[in-house]
């Protein structure tokens, strides 16, 4: 027994001259969070300002004209977000379950200019690259049921055939781009400049209702 | 000869794999300081890539090394500085991350990709918006099993994503310099002294590119 105490502590010091440890015991640590991030984001399509309530909290977050667009809130997986889009006197309940990993988009929406609805579209994005630009595709035109993107002035195919209330993304490389709502087949409307793309920066394109006609909207990705 | 990091003033700041006297902290730190650089590593084990944007305590112990001198193990009073904050007070050359391993949740049934993005974009937007160049040091392949459940297929997929996503820095695949289970570990993820010696000395060589 002492033999092999002495050789321990003989191998001890061998190490120790060296600088070295290799009984060093890292205590276990996570490798990653209990779940994947979830995100929720609203956005007010319509042509007047409106207000998002959350349950449970006197504080409204204005989406304007000129800020539409919360930006993307993590909120935790699994549990309802809940609460209320208001414009004047009317009021949309929102209840919006997330999954982890999930990306969700509230649209306050208005197809005939004065009521208001909300449409939710989710993605699970799997695209991350900060060498390319990815941009998304949210159909939430009901008069434009397979709805696709070109490149403005040329016969390139972006999207093709997205259904109502789907959405698709894609990784593109970031170059300056304006782009062209396709329903079933034929140009609609004018074309919607996207700017000079950022590598790494996320954007979505909306196909939307409106009173004129389906339309188009272009929203950086943003998560606060 | 003299070395292209000569005179250069290096940070390097990451997780458990520096908070070991004899880990990188010792390996990687000794190998660029022959190399003529200034050197201050400062390894917080447990930490992600986020932690290192505001100061953040460690669940696991830490250590830190300020030049030639000895590695000073911090214990339970290790925490992350944000690095913002270091770059500021240092204007270092360049910024080294070693971190990978605490994000690729081995555990988990799928790798925590969104959760992984956000933590690695916010932490090197905050670097390049600083203007200092930086090289992420991934994960190394370890072996599987351990208490960290480590796998071959999540560290490689880790190693892909961060490949992907760490632009602008340099990303340094510390994939290319073992095979699977060729460096020995103390529990599949840590390494025994030589492995930390040969992953220390690949990760100062590849510096060196251009």
């Amino acid at each position: 027994m002492m033999r092999y105490q002495r050789a321990a502590i003989a191998a001890t010091a061998v190490f120790a001259s060296l600088g070295v440890s290799y009984a060093a015991d890292i205590p276990l640590y996570p490798t990653g969070p209990a779940e994947d991030s979830s995100y929720v984001r609203f956005i007010n399509t319509t042509d007047t300002p409106l207000e998002l309530q959350a349950e449970g909290s006197k504080t409204k977050l204005a989406l304007t004209l000129a800020k539409p667009d919360s930006g993307f809130l993590p909120v935790a997986a699994g549990k309802p977000v809940k609460g209320q889009l208001i414009r004047g006197t009317q009021k949309v309940d929102i209840n919006v379950t997330v999954k982890p990993g999930e990306f969700a988009t509230v649209l306050g929406v208005s197809t005939n200019g004065s009521t208001l609805t909300t449409r939710v579209v989710r993605e699970s994005p799997d695209d991350f690259n900060a060498l390319k630009s990815s941009v998304a595709f949210y159909n939430v035109a009901p008069d434009c049921k397979q709805a696709g993107l070109h490149a403005a002035g040329r016969d390139v195919s972006i999207f093709k055939d997205v259904p109502v209330d789907q959405a698709a993304r894609r990784l593109i490389n970031p170059i300056s781009m304006s782009v062209q709502l396709v329903c079933e087949g034929k140009p609609v409307g004018a074309p919607l400049s996207l700017g000079t793309l950022i590598a790494g920066q996320r954007y979505t394109v909306f196909a939307l209702p409106s009173v004129n006609g389906t339309r188009l909207l272009a929203a950086t990705d943003t998560v606060r | 000869m003299l070395s292209l990091l000569a005179g250069l003033s290096i940070l390097i700041i990451g997780d458990s794999h520096l908070a070991t006297p004899y880990y990188l902290i010792g390996s990687l730190h000794d190998d660029l300081l022959r190399q003529g650089a200034q050197v201050h590593t400062i390894g917080v084990c447990g930490s992600t890539a986020g932690d290192w944007l505001t100061a953040t305590p460690g669940t696991c112990g830490g250590a830190e090394r300020k030049g030639k001198e000895k590695t000073v193990v911090l214990g339970q009073a290790a925490a992350t500085v944000p690095v913002t904050q270091l770059i500021a007070a240092e204007k270092p050359d360049l910024v080294v991350i070693v971190l990978g391993d605490t994000m690729a949740g081995y555990t988990k049934d799928s790798f925590p990709k969104t959760w992984a993005w956000q933590q690695t974009t916010s932490l090197v937007k905050a670097i390049s918006a600083t203007g200092t160049k930086c090289a992420w040091v991934g994960p190394a392949w370890g072996s599987e099993g351990g208490k960290y459940g480590k796998t071959y297929a999540r560290v490689e997929l880790t190693s892909k994503f961060l490949a992907v996503n760490t632009a602008p820095c340099t990303y340094i695949d510390s994939l290319k310099f073992s095979k699977p289970g060729q460096w020995a570990t103390t529990d599949g993820q840590h390494f025994t002294g030589p492995g930390y010696k040969q992953w220390g000395d690949a990760i100062s060589k590849a510096l060196l590119k251009p």
